[in-house]
Formats: structure tokens, sequence, C-alpha cells
């Protein structure tokens, strides 16, 4: 591990102020980062991130080194924000969909995602068509897309901030792709010209 | 034979670039009949290309508020779990004179009787020792007295509801309690004035002085800290807020919210900061 995070950690744990903040510092987009896939959120994300951070702060001293420091503060933050979408599932009362405003409708001019986005609108609306398709998925599939693909953790990374098997882990994420790829694929222009029939994985030949 | 749906995970690492032989062989033979799942490899490869961008940089405050909310919190740790659970009591006999209490004493008519504001509230203001106090209070009052508040009880007659969600969790075998309204009805309350009532509330509730006592003897007599039905809460804290409290936190769970109350810093709404309606929040209100 990074000698000088270790060395962050050590001293914040002991209540350094200042090393603390190097910490934070250093982890602020990723925490948020999690935070605003899971909650799908700005606002939310930003208080989920405050939690994250004061929670860090009090149970450092309790941090053993059995984990790398980054795994143990997504297991961290995963929990903060799974608790959160749990309550927040709680107090929905109505289904999720239709949604209010109206992205049930895709925009008739979305790129299709096997070619580079030309311009900037194209890939802005292709990052907010997958921020909105991954805002349907379970909590527990948002977390491993994002660890993996928005935060880039290795699969042994995500296994352990998550506690699960590696292997559990490797099927988590081909079917949190997969259930993507069918939101992506059931709105509209994705990825819809060979896979629309047969989405669903029928026998090979 | 292998199906489509037995090659998801291989697509899955294949795409990672994690898949090894012989493994990675036998997608590509499946690859080359099956341009479903061809076109899977592809979309999940694109999709793969595109989440890293949804990574977002936080708001510069975030870890600036951060620092701040520990800079509080040392000066005012937060309460322990030990304190906590014997805020539940706290709580649960809040709750039961919320319903036997129900009254509004500002909204009383001129001529009724009503608790003797003033007489309890200097009594707190400058005690001699603790057996002239009424009974209990929230917290240890300074010497030079100044505006105190402890908890409310009222919000049962608008909340009916609520009275009965909170007899459940309170006993059930506390005697009404002894009201403060013999004892004078020579001042009556200013509109609005949340001390007498407070007061009474607190006072008059006969399990209160056990579940009290040690919370008398708070290191931070600048603070009250309540647990509270959320929604009671909020129907209260305009009276709070009245009488100069300021919301330090308030959160339904062990991380509560907590937010700045240095001069200047703007005051958080207790939407803001609480937990879901129908839960017990706990209150935190800094009264300097």
């Amino acid at each position: 591990m990074d000698t000088r995070e270790s060395e962050w950690v050590r001293q914040a744990a002991a209540g350094d102020r200042a090393a603390f903040e190097a910490l934070a510092r250093a982890y602020e987009k990723k925490v948020y980062s999690l935070a605003l896939r899971m909650s799908h959120d700005r606002e939310d994300a930003f208080d989920l991130s405050q939690d994250i951070f004061l929670k860090l702060y009090r149970t450092l001293p309790q941090f053993r080194g059995e984990s790398a420091f980054s795994t143990w503060l997504y297991r961290l933050a995963y929990n903060v924000c799974l608790d959160f979408t749990r309550k927040r599932a709680r107090r929905r009362e109505l289904p999720l969909s239709p949604r209010p405003d109206g992205a049930d409708s895709p925009p008739a001019e979305w790129p299709d995602l096997r070619y580079a986005p030309e311009n900037e609108y194209e890939k802005k609306e292709l990052r907010a068509a997958v921020a909105q398709a991954m805002d349907d998925l379970s909590p527990e599939h948002r977390a491993v897309l994002t660890l993996r693909d928005i935060e880039g953790l290795s699969y042994e990374e995500i296994a352990e901030a998550l506690t699960l098997p590696t292997g559990t882990v490797k099927s988590r994420l081909a079917r949190a792709r997969e259930g993507l790829r069918g939101i992506l694929v059931a709105q509209g222009n994705f990825f819809a010209k060979e896979t629309s029939k047969e989405a669903k994985g029928g026998d090979a030949p | 034979m292998n199906t489509c749906e037995e090659f998801l995970e291989a697509i899955s690492l294949s795409a990672d670039g994690l898949l090894e032989e012989p493994a990675q062989s036998e997608l590509a033979a499946h690859l080359a009949d099956c341009p479903a799942c061809a076109a899977r490899l592809e979309a999940f490869r694109a999709l793969g290309a595109v989440m890293p961008s949804l990574s977002e940089a936080p708001p510069d405050t975030l870890v600036p508020g951060v620092l701040y909310k520990i800079d509080a919190e040392a000066r005012r740790p937060m309460p322990s779990r030990r304190r906590l659970i014997s805020l539940g009591a706290v709580a649960a006999v809040l709750a039961v004179v919320l319903i036997l209490q129900g009254k509004q004493p500002w909204n009383l008519p001129a001529d009724a009787p009503v608790p003797p504001a003033d007489a309890a509230f200097g009594a707190m203001s400058a005690p001699e020792s603790m057996d002239e106090l009424p009974e209990a209070t929230l917290f240890t009052p300074e010497a030079e007295g100044g505006d105190h508040l402890t908890a409310a009880r009222d919000g049962a007659s608008e909340y009916a509801g609520d009275a009965n969600k909170a007899a459940v969790t309170a006993p059930t075998d506390l005697p009404p309690p002894a009201s403060n309204a013999d004892a004078a009805a020579t001042a009556p309350p200013e509109p609005h004035d949340m001390s007498d009532f407070i007061n009474t509330a607190i006072f008059s509730a006969p399990a209160v002085p056990e579940a009290l006592a040690s919370y008398a003897q708070t290191d931070f007599p600048d603070r009250v800290e309540i647990v509270i039905p959320y929604d009671v809460f909020v129907l209260l804290w305009p009276e709070f807020q009245d009488r100069g409290a300021t919301l330090i936190g308030a959160g339904s769970d062990d991380v509560v919210s907590t937010t700045g109350q240095e001069d200047g810093d703007p005051q958080p709404t207790p939407n803001e900061l609480a937990g879901p309606e129908g839960e017990q929040a706990l209150v935190i209100i800094y009264l300097g």
C-alpha cells in the first residue's frame, strides 16, 4: 500500500486532523461517486458522503489493517449507502416507474453505444442514459458496477469491500451488466440491432 | 452444449480482458455462431468505456464540511450509546406527557388555569441546590440563568395518531402527572412562550427524575439532547426557535446529521436533518 497513505491512516486514527483531511481529499471523489450512483441524487450523495467521512473519522481507530484501507473505506461507504437506499425504498410508497420526469421515453436521438459519441452533446446524453438506467438496477448491482467500471477496483478488491466471494462478484457483475444492457435495449436505440430478439439468451447453435 | 446464459459470465470477464484459456477459446467459438452474444460482448465493452465518465467530483464544500462537523463534535461530543439508551427512557416519559397534557397553553382562554411560568422558570434559572429544582431538568441550568429549553409536551392534540404510537412504547402504569397548575395562576404565559408548559411537562411526570437525573449532570449545560417522535419535533421546532434555540443535529440513526451553529451559519430546517417520519429522532439543540 501507498506508504504515504498508510501514514495518513495511522495518524488520522490517532486523531490527527490534518492527516484525516489528506485522506478525505484523496478519497472524496471516489466516495462521492459511489454515493451518487447509489442514490442517483447529488444532494443525497453529498449528505451520504459527509456521513461516510464522519463515520470514517469515528471508526478509523478500529481499522486493523487486515484489508487495504481503500477497500475498508469502500465497505463502510457501501454499507452507509445500502442502508440509505433501503430506507428510501421503504419510504417510497409508489413503484419507481413510471418516472415523474418523463425519463421513460428516451430522447429520439440517442446515439448507438457501439460507436464513439461524436460530440459533447452525444456524450452527455449517453452518460445521462446510462446513469438513469443504473438507477433501475438493484443497489447490489449498482454497487458492483460502480466499484468495477467507475472506480476501477479489481474483482478481489470488490470481493473484500462487499464481503463476497470472488466468484459471486464475477457472476453478480455479469448479471448487473446484462441488466444494464437490457434496460438500455428496452428503452430504444441502444444495442438494439442484433440483440433485441434474443436478449435473454436462447440455446446456442 | 453451453447456453448463452452460461456464457454470460465469460462475456463479462472477457470484456474486462480477464478471461483465461481455455475459456477464451470456447467463448470465441460460441461468439462466431451467436450474433446475440457477440453483440452482448460489444455492448459490455462499450458500457465499460462509458462508465468511467460517470465519476463525478463532489462540491468543494464536502471535506471542509466534514472537518467542520468533526470540530463541532470535538467541542460537543456526540452522546454515547449508553446515554442514548437513557434518552430512550426520556423519550418514553416525554411521550406520556405529550399524551396526558395535550393542551396548548397559548391557546387557552385568558382565565384558564395555567402553569406558573415565572415561578417554575425562575427556580430553574437560579437554583441554590438540586433539591430546589423542580423534580428534574434536562440539563444543568447555568447560574446566570437564561433561556433554557427542555422538551415539550405539546402536539398531542394535533397529533392524535402520534399519541397512539407513543402510548405503545410508554410505560402504562404511570399515574397522571401532578399539575403545577395548582400552584399558581398569577402569570399568564405570553403567547408562544414555551417555558411554562415545557417545565410543566418535565416536572410533572412522576417517572422523570430517575431518567433525567443523570441528564441534569451533563457536561454540556448549553445543549439539550432529546429523543422524540420526529414528526412531533417538526411540529414543535418553531417554538424552540422562537426561544433562541439552534438546531445542532437530528437524525434517526447512529449517524446523526449535525450542522454548524457558529454565528452566521445558516440554520438548517428540521426537514433537512431528520430521519423518516414516524421514527424516533435524536434531536440536539444548542441553547447558547
